[in-house]
């Protein structure tokens, strides 16, 4: 492996070990990994006992020059999108390893078992109630779109989101209703809550536009 | 990005405040390029207060007990940065304390992954630990080994993979303790909950609880001197764990830590 940046390094022990032992309805697409290490195709079974069984999906992870420390992107592509309430119907997927819970000592792996756990446990098969508007108006990378993920609040402040410049009105979907809000307004929120807020990508993540609070049906 | 055309009405123009708060954030991150600057004189910390007489007091009195500060980048990495450097700094000159360190470092990866961590995640950060301890450990001029550990703590490519493997010790420290630490954590998150949100991702930043793990994990005595806008003239002082002779001593003001030497 002489010659490789750490990074490189990385992805190859990643895939070997994803070759050698891959967890159960997951096989990586040697071919495409081989030819480009910072671009993978992985494939996917609907786990056994699942909604989702019989299903097979594909999922896109591409990497920066920086994993581990960045994130990898990762999306679901190809003709099947697998219909959850966590991911969108362009294959973007809610998902808090994904972007504020990564650490770099996460992996491909444990991505994909993410993943498969989290499509396991649907009970009903369904979009994101905000689903339409946020395929039409988010950037193609999920990863220049700011998540929030919050579970087991009864309270959202939007004042607590520490997010001192926010000085534009806020949208606010609840259910497939919207709400203006003002910042640092409070409301009421059940049962769990996902704010999402899109961020200007010449400045980072330091200036939000708009969030999106879509209170998701499945969980308490 | 689509959304930003259609900024609703009664917002305000998009290139006004925020994007100078913006640039100046970025002005001041490029301006801190190192992770952990020079030693300066305690004194120094006057130039950020000079309007400011409560700290200006406390400057004053953190000077009588401190002669130097080294400043550490404000990434949210900035706990474990500080108390990883400073701890491989002091042992530096006890040659006996490095080697049991040393020892006590080679056998934290075996701990790791029998609490659960994937061993070649662990393996490519506890192989980079491993090979800055060694280099250090080689140099026999003390002045020489200071130098080399500033310097390998300056670059990223070591620094950043020593911030990842203090914090995956301080998550195998909190798991390994987790009926005790459970108590700690609000709401109703696990220990491991906890670790994965709050202690194993970069740039999140460290509470009390991340602290007491971390002095455990490297079997080290922590002294916090806190300095905020609070009443009194003087700095407050934490030792944790608490009766410890601290061996590194941090200066805490909110959000932020950097070292103190006396």
């Amino acid at each position: 492996m002489a010659g490789m940046s750490p990074s490189e390094r990385r992805l190859q022990k990643e895939l070997m070990s994803l070759i050698k032992e891959p967890p159960p309805g997951v096989s990586v697409d040697s071919n495409i990994a081989e030819q480009n290490l910072l671009h993978w195709i992985i494939n996917m079974q609907g786990a056994a006992g699942t909604l989702y069984e019989g299903e097979s999906f594909q999922l896109q992870f591409k990497f920066s020059n920086k994993y581990p420390f960045d994130s990898p992107e990762v999306t679901f592509v190809g003709n099947n999108i697998p219909v959850h309430p966590h991911v969108y119907s362009n294959g973007h997927i809610c998902l808090s390893i994904l972007t504020d819970d990564w650490s770099p000592a996460l992996s491909v792996q444990s991505v994909c078992l993410s993943i498969v756990s989290m499509l396991s446990s649907c009970k009903e098969k369904q979009r994101p109630p905000d689903n339409a508007f946020y395929v039409k108006t988010c950037n193609k990378n999920p990863k220049k779109t700011k998540w929030w993920y919050h579970g087991g609040y009864n309270y959202i402040s939007i004042g607590f989101l520490a997010i001192p410049e926010i000085s534009v009105p806020i949208n606010i979907y609840r259910g497939d209703s919207s709400v203006g809000k003002a910042p640092g307004e409070k409301m009421a929120i059940t049962p769990r809550a996902i704010i999402r807020a899109g961020s200007n990508p010449a400045c980072g993540n330091w200036h939000l536009h708009r969030v999106w609070l879509c209170v998701l049906h499945d969980s308490v | 990005m689509g959304d930003e055309r259609e900024t609703p009405p009664g917002s305000i123009n998009e290139d006004e405040p925020q994007v100078n708060q913006d640039e100046l954030i970025l002005a001041q991150q490029r301006q801190i390029e190192k992770e952990l600057g020079d030693l300066e004189p305690v004194s120094s910390l006057n130039n950020e207060y000079s309007t400011d007489p409560i700290y200006l007091e406390k400057v004053k009195d953190l000077s009588t007990k401190y002669k130097y500060v080294r400043r550490t980048r404000p990434d949210g990495n900035c706990f474990f940065r500080a108390f990883s450097y400073a701890n491989i700094e002091r042992l530096l000159e006890k040659k006996d304390e490095f080697n049991q360190f040393y020892k006590l470092a080679e056998e934290s990866k075996d701990v790791l992954v029998e609490l659960g961590f994937q061993q070649f995640t662990v393996e490519d950060f506890y192989d980079t630990y491993m090979e800055v301890l060694k280099r250090l450990r080689n140099i026999d001029d003390i002045d020489e080994a200071r130098k080399e550990l500033h310097t390998l703590f300056n670059e990223q490519g070591f620094s950043d993979y020593m911030v990842v493997y203090l914090r995956l010790l301080t998550s195998g420290q909190l798991q390994k303790e987790h009926e005790f630490f459970s108590c700690f954590i609000e709401g109703d998150r696990t220990v491991a909950d906890f670790c994965h949100q709050e202690v194993e991702p970069m740039y999140k930043e460290s509470d009390h609880i991340h602290i007491i793990a971390a002095c455990a994990a490297l079997n080290t005595g922590v002294r916090v001197i806190y300095m905020d806008r609070g009443t009194g003239r003087t700095c407050n002082e934490h030792d944790l764990p608490e009766g410890c002779t601290p061996t590194v001593h941090l200066l805490y003001r909110p959000g932020h830590y950097d070292i103190l030497y006396p």
